[in-house]
């Protein structure tokens, strides 16, 4: 099937364009970071509204900010999880918060350094996710978050049901090694 | 279609180094903890109007943003009227309104349009398409316009391809023979052949 473009550019080649006013890599880095800034704003704000607000908001930043990104700092990934990340808590600041009550009870509910771990691993994975072939990213999408076996799969997809499990692990190896380096 | 919670063994097996495998359960576990993301609204699809220019207040991009609305207005009903004004003079019979494609929200002021009419499927299965274009820059000899079916922002499925003279209006048929419920949209590039393709309308 015919492609634009078969060759993707790497993150940090788009920010750069970025930061030279190019709206085209403005637009692809968006298209690959965009779901997973959603799920980071949804996890911090709970509601979906003022989580696309946060969204565009963080998005502006980004476009404000890329020639403040260095690359010899480290890659794109945890810079743009800083920006969206101020982004959310300054739309999470402009909620009218009710007066709080205190519980009877201490909460079983993760603190705030456990919730941002979570947000962190959860940005990381979605975004390694978009990384991966799309062969491999349809069979972990299908078996981890559609609820599929993998004879399901196999049927849903008319392939084999040993190349789902080699799919499987392949994806999850490249999954896995995407994502030790940073989060060790 | 079942609901319950992977078994990593029932997915992977258990083949392999006991290293490999802890490898593979690292990934296993944090798919499960993360859990799927969001799927993009409508609103979200494409990359905010901040890219428009830098520094832009917010009642900058608020106005912005109306201009873009009555930009659309008047572009939906510009599309109608031509298409309706035009509707008569062939023998293709539409299934549908008409499919209304613009300018991406990030890309530069453009007065490019396009819209899609999708005609019955055939007999063996291709769907036809009637494919009207306006506002379009002829391009150099070599190069045209492609058009391409998408699901999720992704460029999934070509369509064809055409070119403009002049004024950069055109009118072509199609024929597909794709599924059309398993996308959820069309984009009009510039061709491989043009030194950076882009996205130029989308729906």
């Amino acid at each position: 099937m015919p492609r634009v473009s078969a060759i993707q550019p790497t993150d940090e080649e788009l920010l750069a364009r970025v930061a030279d006013g190019d709206r085209d890599a403005f637009g692809d880095l968006y298209q690959r970071y965009a779901r997973a800034v959603l799920g980071l704003a949804i996890r911090r704000l709970g509601d979906r509204g003022r989580a696309e607000d946060a969204v565009q908001e963080a998005f502006a930043s980004v476009w404000r900010a890329a020639r403040s990104y260095k690359r010899d700092r480290g890659p794109v990934a945890p810079w743009l999880y800083a920006v969206a990340r101020n982004a959310i808590a300054d739309r999470g600041r402009a909620r009218t918060e009710p007066p709080a009550e205190l519980a009877d009870s201490p909460s079983d509910d993760p603190g705030p350094p456990e919730q941002a771990e979570q947000s962190w691993v959860a940005y990381r994975v979605h975004r390694a996710m978009e990384e991966l072939p799309e062969s491999e990213r349809t069979v972990l999408e299908l078996a981890y978050w559609s609820g599929l076996s993998q004879s399901e799969i196999s049927d849903y997809l008319a392939i084999p049901l040993g190349t789902v499990k080699t799919r499987t692990r392949s994806g999850l190896r490249r999954l896995s090694e995407a994502l030790e380096e940073e989060l060790g | 279609m079942s609901q319950k919670t992977p078994d990593f063994f029932d997915l992977v097996g258990d083949e392999g180094t006991p290293d490999e495998l802890a490898q593979l359960r690292r990934a296993h576990d944090m798919l499960l903890a993360a859990g799927p993301p969001p799927e993009l609204s409508p609103r979200l699809a494409e990359a905010p109007a901040a890219a428009r220019s830098r520094g832009h207040s917010a009642w900058g991009r608020r106005k912005g943003a109306a201009f873009l609305l009555a930009g659309a207005v008047a572009a939906a009903a510009f599309g109608v009227g031509y298409l309706v004004g035009d509707r008569g003079s062939s023998d293709f019979q539409a299934r549908g309104t008409p499919i209304e494609m613009h300018p991406p929200a990030a890309s530069s002021p453009s007065t490019a349009r396009a819209s899609i009419l999708i005609g019955d499927r055939d007999e063996v299965g291709n769907w036809p398409l009637l494919v009207r274009a306006s506002g379009l820059k002829p391009l150099p000899k070599g190069q045209w316009y492609e058009l391409y079916l998408t699901r999720q922002g992704k460029i999934l499925a070509w369509c064809g391809a055409f070119n403009v003279k002049g004024a950069g209006r055109t009118t072509v048929h199609f024929s597909v023979p794709y599924t059309l419920k398993g996308f959820d949209g069309w984009v009009v590039t510039s061709s491989r052949q043009h030194p950076r393709p882009q996205v130029l309308l989308t729906t």
